[in-house]
């Protein structure tokens, strides 16, 4: 490839960031996963017992397992089955890094109209996982 | 030992590590009654023939070319004992992290485009959380019965839609001029440098709209509608639009998987064998890719799943549940 298609600084530094979260993410996915069903630590709802829930819609589940919903899991981590989430948890703010990551480049740029795009961007990703939206019953 | 050999062994020693790995966890646990199947089964197999099926169906997905999201969804929800809720969750994290494996590696190839994603994703994405606030809202027969009718209809997009390598735009829009969504690749089968700028962008990330509520509503990737849109509408060069699409995703999906993760409605137990298996079987289907008849592997895939939305069609009407 020429240096005249080389891809631009913002879009290199957001796939090099990708790349480590989203690698760091698979591996705590698989590591806590293991976690949770070897037992090394204590579960709300043991493993066994999920057979049971999901047949049922989230919120029936929610309601009668008592897991956390929004942010309510952070101080419930010495879980095995909150454990298991933190890989999720990774990859799902994976991408709101690499945003948080390229924002400077467009402003150091003066590129306006693609720093506001990525600023609403941001608050929109902050939003969604901030737990105050979830709709549903 | 031939390389086919090989890969058998791999798998099996996959398989038996996963089923003996789940049998020493669980090993004294006695057999249940799957009620919505009237089958006798362990319930630690459910996770461990949830694997085994995406790792083929992440081959399927590569041969044929089609998205592991799109098929993960209508086909789990049919066989599987899982609420759609849960299937969903699982959908959209199996969408992400595919894209996400594969996003770094197309931005830093220049194919995947970051100027032509961030505009069209910014839609996407807060649609995709509407899509999927109403999709956990909505009574379940009623998302499969939709769910079903919109995979009948991505099967007719998938067999009609026609493809441009290199669509020709005469002029750039205002607001593609404006936002400067434009770039050059490196064609390695022509051997040259190919210029590329896009039109119809009002339309294009009016069409976004839909996809993204689409994508988070039903759990679905949404390469199948991405791909058309950027390429015949925006006069992307196919390659470009494949790539960006796949990106494009990874954005999508990760604001409407906050919605599910936040209201519990993705299951580890459930999630993890179908990352697990999928990432899995993509890394095989790749390397099967190049021996393989994609066509003929591609209308299996189209049949198949069409079935599994005319399941999930009647699942959802109460016709065949």
């Amino acid at each position: 490839m020429s240096t005249k298609t080389k891809p631009s600084e913002e879009q290199l530094k957001y796939a090099s960031v990708l790349q480590t979260i989203s690698l760091g993410g698979l591996a705590l996915l698989v590591i806590g996963f293991f976690v949770y069903l070897s037992g090394l630590l204590p579960t709300l709802v043991p493993a066994d017992e999920i057979p049971d829930y999901w047949g049922m819609r989230a919120h029936e589940f929610v309601e009668k397992t008592g897991m956390p919903t929004g942010w309510d899991w952070v101080p419930l981590l010495n879980h095995g089955d909150i454990v298991s989430f933190l890989g999720i948890i990774l990859l799902a703010a994976g991408t709101l890094v690499c945003f948080a990551v390229i924002l400077p480049n467009f402003i150091r740029k003066k590129d306006t109209p693609f720093a506001i795009i990525v600023i609403v961007q941001i608050l929109i990703l902050l939003l969604a996982a901030s737990g105050f939206i979830t709709g549903g019953h | 030992m031939s390389r086919t050999l090989r890969r058998f062994l791999f798998l099996f020693a996959v398989v038996a590590i996963t089923i003996g790995f789940y049998s020493i966890a669980f090993g004294e646990e006695q057999i249940v009654e799957v009620a919505q199947k009237g089958s006798t089964i362990v319930w630690w197999m459910w996770p461990v023939i949830l694997f085994i099926f995406t790792f083929f169906l992440g081959i399927l997905a590569v041969v044929a070319g089609v998205g592991g999201g799109v098929l993960f969804v209508p086909i789990v929800s049919s066989f599987f004992p899982f609420n759609l809720d849960f299937v969903r969750g699982a959908g959209l994290l199996v969408a992400l992290t595919g894209a996400l494996s594969a996003g770094p590696g197309l931005l830093k190839r220049g194919l995947a485009d970051l100027r032509l994603a961030l505009p069209m994703a910014l839609i996407a994405s807060t649609c995709s959380i509407f899509g999927a606030m109403v999709g956990l809202a909505l009574p379940t027969n009623v998302v499969q019965t939709a769910l079903g009718a919109t995979i009948i209809m991505i099967v007719i997009i998938m067999a009609t839609a026609k493809r441009s390598d290199f669509p020709e735009v005469k002029e750039a829009d205002t607001l593609s001029s404006v936002l400067r969504i434009t770039g050059i690749y490196y064609e390695e089968s022509a051997g040259k440098q190919i210029n590329w700028q896009i039109h119809r962008t009002p339309l294009g990330l009016a069409l976004f709209i839909v996809i993204g509520f689409m994508a988070g509503m039903f759990g679905l990737g949404a390469g199948w509608a991405n791909v058309p849109v950027l390429n015949l509408l925006l006069g992307a060069p196919l390659k470009i639009s494949v790539a960006t699409s796949v990106f494009l995703l990874s954005i999508t999906d990760t604001a409407a998987a906050w919605v599910y993760i936040n209201k519990g409605a993705v299951l580890p137990l459930i999630t993890v064998p179908s990352v697990a298996g999928m990432m899995l079987g993509t890394r095989i289907g790749v390397r099967i890719l190049a021996r393989a008849k994609p066509k003929a592997v591609k209308w299996m895939v189209v049949t198949i799943l069409f079935l599994a939305g005319f399941r999930a069609l009647l699942k959802g009407l109460g016709i065949w549940g």
